[in-house]
């Protein structure tokens, strides 16, 4: 398991989102613990990851508060995990 | 809110939600045609339209709430939306969710079922729902949530009429929307809450409360918090032997349970994904580039200056040459009839002149709200936020401050508005508290005079200097301003970043239209006002020629040098031009001109005043101590008196103390 701080473009898990009112704002934008995200944009700087047909922008002082794991080669149609 | 009228005709009101890019907009257009109506929500500049459909006889009032991922208070925006709901109790709403993120849209529209809201749920862009693989059963959605469903493709301008009629339906069948069980665990707390929350004397509905106390929404649990149940409440959290992190993280999964049961029960996902050319990622390769993502915005924001600035002066300048000409020929309109003086100088030194230095802000102000609309509607401007967070995150700002701090340089006014695009209310006030740190033009007249008579040959170097000091200045107070006012942290960066699209130039132009026009009722009164006032000083007592040492200003001038004589300009002259340079930064050159007895004698008698080193203290102040006034009537519109007096206060101090710390520590030499 490693923050979204250390990722490289591919499919992730997140497993664990460290602040309250973060992961409200991130569950609302339909982001939450159990999904298979795509990282778009990799780290260092702030990284761009994609959901279904959203993407979404995590600024710098947000990706270390992201824990995830990487996640095998599955194709792109991810829809419900 | 049901009427009749002569036509048999039933009126309606339906609210529009949804989240922000799901094509809420192309539908309400959609939806009303050229029937719009746009204000402002009250009490506040976030734009509010309304327009009316007409529809198997029914008067359909749609509103058009502020684009919100839920009904949290989280920004103003879903503030906004939930007291409207809450307060003005439309008859139905519509519920705009993007097909393909279904379950996002699902979470909105629970919340609207628990707001006691009724709800129609319109599926749009089920096209590329549809081309990624996702089939959606409307109907068993709507058996389910009992709620109206429809599908449409707004931007092809698909499934509009079917929409009506789901609209039309929806208000016609009366059934109970279903609301959601929490289970086990969890329903004893939520049932023993709302049977509390019955008590309170409160628009929002029993269950609406106790859910949102336990998610810890902060405006419910500051109500809860203040009401004489308060203790209750907090009795029956502990009673759970929870705590309520754990009891909001329960409500969180079993309100996702259940949109995720619902989400199997009414789609199924087919193989042979249609492959779409996705621009946007490809487009999002070059402009969120690591690389090259900070460049492009940069050449972008030299691009919006040019605009804004190089189109936007030469016609404020125009206007300003019109109304300039307007007053002379008044003036010799006046004497020939002859007007009394006073009144003659009220109008064309006091009216129209202020009237004047409001109108020459509109240009700018009009091209600048133009290009945020394009960098909006286009899907760049939360790109912009993107790319600049690297850079704000190190300075303890948020990344949309950046486009306001840049704006600065050209004109405090339009950047204060531009700060609108930052969602958390403390973010904005910092970045509306320091951006009159930021030098704008209007104060280069100064420096060019002074560094021209004391700098010769090193005039480049001086001004980047005060550039460079407005800066340094403007990132160690917003430190100061977070440290006292703003405890927590900045709020973190999480921005959706919608596919790109082609902007309509219809949209902007109307919407851009309409905030000018909200400016120049709101700030241009104030600058009025402001400049009457300083009109009224310069001209007392009667007798007095205007702007003379006489004047009621002049004595201002006078009573105010000693305060300045520790920043080595301690006579009344400048403290009264530094008055003046309320008006507008410029008038202080044109001041120091008619007080020194006209422009040729300048830089005789400025250099027989100044030492460099006390000149260098005056542009300093200049930089520093005081807005003007259109800065002071914007931070007021945009932020409140509170803030409009506090920088007031800060700049005074701040551009005092710094003029006589650099002339004092100057002299040590």
């Amino acid at each position: 398991m490693i923050p979204l701080s250390r990722t490289r473009r591919g499919l992730y898990r997140i497993r664990q989102i460290i602040g309250r009112r973060v992961s409200a704002r991130l569950r609302d934008m339909g982001i939450m613990v159990g999904d298979t995200i795509e990282i778009v944009s990799p780290p260092p700087g702030p990284v761009i990851i994609s959901k279904n047909n959203t993407r979404i922008g995590i600024g710098m002082g947000m990706s270390n508060r992201i824990i995830v794991e990487p996640v095998g080669v599955v194709d792109e149609k991810n829809h419900s995990t | 809110m049901k009427k009749t009228t002569q036509h048999n005709e039933k009126e309606i009101t339906v609210a529009v939600a949804g989240s922000p890019n799901t094509g809420k907009s192309t539908i309400f257009n959609a939806l009303t045609g050229a029937h719009v109506r746009t204000g402002n929500w009250p009490g506040v500049t976030v734009e509010r339209k309304e327009g009316i459909l007409r529809h198997k006889g029914y008067k359909i009032h749609l509103i058009d709430l502020p684009g919100t991922y839920s009904l949290s208070s989280y920004s103003l925006d879903e503030r906004i939306a939930r007291e409207y709901l809450v307060r003005e109790k439309p008859d139905l709403v519509l519920v705009i969710v993007d097909a393909s993120n279904l379950e996002r849209g699902l979470n909105l529209v629970i919340q609207l079922l628990e707001l006691e809201q009724r709800v129609v749920i319109d599926l749009n862009m089920i096209d590329i729902a549809r081309d990624r693989g996702l089939e959606i059963d409307e109907e068993t959605l709507g058996n389910v949530l009992r709620v109206g469903v429809a599908s449409t493709i707004a931007n092809k301008g698909q499934g509009i009429e079917n929409l009506k009629d789901a609209i039309v339906k929806g208000f016609t069948t009366k059934q109970k929307p279903t609301v959601i069980n929490y289970g086990k665990k969890l329903s004893s707390i939520t049932n023993k809450l709302t049977e509390l929350a019955k008590e309170l004397d409160t628009p929002y509905p029993p269950l609406f409360i106790a859910t949102k106390y336990l998610e810890g929404d902060a405006d419910i649990v500051d109500m809860i918090e203040r009401s004489p149940l308060c203790n209750k409440f907090r009795k029956a959290v502990e009673n759970t032997g929870m705590k309520l992190d754990e009891l909001s993280d329960l409500i969180a999964e079993s309100r996702y349970g259940f949109i995720y049961g619902l989400f199997k029960e009414c789609t199924h996902l087919r193989h042979g994904v249609k492959r779409r050319i996705d621009i946007t990622r490809m487009l999002d390769r070059v402009f969120t580039n690591r690389y090259l993502g900070i460049p492009i915005f940069l050449f972008i924001m030299w691009l919006v200056f040019q605009l804004v600035f190089t189109f936007g002066n030469p016609i404020g300048g125009l206007l300003d040459t019109a109304i300039t000409s307007l007053s002379d020929g008044l003036k010799i309109v006046f004497n020939r009839l002859n007007t009394p003086h006073l009144i003659n100088s009220l109008i064309t030194e006091g009216i129209i002149p202020g009237i004047g230095s409001v109108l020459v802000f509109v240009p700018n102000i009009f091209i600048l709200y133009f290009i945020f609309g394009v960098m909006e509607e286009s899907g760049y401007m939360p790109r912009a936020a993107f790319v600049m967070d690297r850079i704000m995150h190190a300075l303890g700002l948020h990344g949309k401050s950046f486009i306001p701090m840049i704006l600065g340089f050209g004109c405090n006014v339009p950047a204060i508005l531009a700060t609108r695009t930052l969602e958390s209310r403390k973010d904005r006030i910092v970045t509306i508290l320091i951006n009159p740190l930021m030098s704008c033009s209007a104060r280069l007249p100064i420096y060019l005079l002074f560094t021209g008579i004391f700098f010769a040959g090193r005039e480049g170097w001086v001004i980047f200097s005060l550039y460079l000091i407005g800066i340094v200045l403007a990132i160690i107070m917003a430190r100061v301003f977070k440290a006292v006012f703003f405890k927590e942290e900045v709020a973190p960066l999480i921005i959706e970043l919608p596919p790109y699209q082609l902007p309509s130039i219809r949209n902007i132009s109307v919407s851009a239209w309409f905030r000018t026009r909200l400016f120049l009722r709101k700030a241009g009164t104030v600058i009025f006002a402001g400049v009457v006032i300083i009109w009224f000083l310069a001209n007392m007592p009667l007798g007095a020629e205007y702007a003379s040492s006489e004047t009621l200003i002049a004595h201002i001038g006078r009573f105010l040098a000693p305060v300045l004589a520790p920043a080595g300009f301690g006579f009344w002259q400048a403290a009264t031009a530094l008055l003046f340079g309320l008006v507008a930064k410029e008038v202080v050159v044109g001041t120091l001109g008619t007080l020194y007895g006209g422009e040729e004698n300048l830089s005789v008698a400025l250099s027989t005043h100044f030492t460099p080193l006390s000149a260098f203290a005056f542009m300093v102040m200049s930089l520093i101590y005081l807005p003007c006034i259109a800065t002071i009537a914007a931070i007021r519109q945009e932020a409140g008196n509170r803030w409009a007096l506090l920088t007031i206060t800060y700049t005074i101090l701040l551009g005092w103390l710094t003029a006589v710390g650099i002339y004092q520590f100057g002299r040590l030499f």
